[in-house]
């Protein structure tokens, strides 16, 4: 992440020293500061919500049965004895509110699944595979209808909004495959 | 029908709750302090991404991409899903939402992640530094959807 953000930072400045005007970094970053902050604020508004919701859920008997169901068809992606049984339940629940598209509680079980994966880690500073695979999980699309991109094609004249239902989960299903095939290979690597 | 989800899932949530003779509320209170450190711990990762994704934007340096027309969408989608949906709705309004280009954005948009800013909250949370191989698998998974979104498009259009 260091070599990414500081390198679009010094090639924006020496962009706009040279070719753009210098005054718009000043503009760019005060505006940038208040979009953030306008972010963070409707980030918090359903975060919290789903956080409450989800720490409801969490603490019943019920869903630790039912995660350990959704939890055994995804097993064969993390190792056994890097995974504790309170983080099969953020990884169930994160899995399934990423396939309905319920952005704000994925994110939320994302990150309390990658906490309780740390939580199990040997080595605190650095990821084990689980960890990565997770990631992984993650990074890509699973959402399995994309009602957000439907209903903005609608919103421009689409004749046809759905035509991408069928394409994009043929697309983020492959390209999920593909960046977990990379994990497996750049681990080994790696270890 | 998706409309239906939500609403059920939390009276669901609810009455399992009240069934299992828990304290509802405490607990809902209870993961709204958890959802506040959250907040608190990874709102510096989004303002970086954001300052980034802004300057991207604003010093105008993604117009000399514009011959593409969707390269600057796939620069900005891995940084900021607000940013990228800018890009994709000016591409509906030049070329129409039905162009090959419009249907390729919407393609894209919908099947790729924003993989750098979701790695950067997810590091917050853990404190590890290295996450060389989440951001080099996640950017592949995205280059294959890119390639992918592209046949497909060209196959329909």
């Amino acid at each position: 992440m260091k070599i990414v953000w500081s390198s679009i930072i010094i090639i924006c400045i020496i962009f706009s020293l040279i070719i753009s005007s210098p005054s718009a970094v000043l503009e760019s970053i005060t505006k940038s500061s208040k979009t953030s902050i306008e972010s963070i604020v409707t980030i918090a508004s359903m975060l919290l919500f789903w956080s409450g919701i989800f720490n409801i859920l969490s603490n019943t008997n019920i869903i630790s049965k039912i995660s350990t169901k959704i939890y055994s068809i995804f097993s064969f992606l993390f190792k056994k004895d890097e995974v504790s049984s309170k983080a099969k339940e953020y990884i169930s629940l994160n899995i399934a509110s990423n396939l309905l598209g319920i952005g704000n509680a994925a994110t939320i079980n994302s990150l309390n699944g990658i906490e309780e994966l740390q939580k199990c880690n040997k080595n605190k500073d650095r990821l084990n595979k689980s960890m990565v695979t997770f990631i992984a999980l993650n990074t890509a699309s699973m959402q399995i209808i994309p009602t957000s991109m439907i209903s903005l094609r609608t919103l421009y004249n689409s004749s046809n909004p759905e035509l991408i239902i069928l394409p994009v989960i043929i697309v983020s299903f492959i390209s999920l495959c593909i960046s977990l095939i990379s994990v497996n290979i750049l681990w080994r690597r790696y270890e | 029908m998706s409309s239906y989800i939500i609403p059920l899932f939390i009276l669901i949530v609810i009455l399992i709750g009240i069934f299992e003779k828990k304290d509802v509320y405490e607990l809902f209170i209870e993961g709204v302090i958890k959802g506040l450190k959250t907040v608190y711990n990874i709102f510096p990762y989004i303002f970086a991404i954001t300052i980034i994704s802004g300057l991207l934007r604003d010093i105008g340096i993604l117009n000399i991409f514009n011959i593409g027309e969707i390269l600057p969408l796939i620069i900005m989608k891995p940084l900021s899903g607000g940013a990228s949906t800018a890009i994709v709705l000016d591409i509906f309004k030049n070329n129409g939402a039905d162009s090959f280009f419009g249907l390729f954005s919407s393609i894209i948009m919908a099947s790729t992640e924003t993989t750098l800013y979701v790695i950067s909250i997810m590091s917050s949370k853990i404190k590890i530094k290295n996450m060389k191989i989440p951001i080099v698998c996640g950017l592949i998974g995205d280059a294959t959807a890119i390639i992918l979104g592209l046949i497909i498009t060209k196959i329909l259009i």
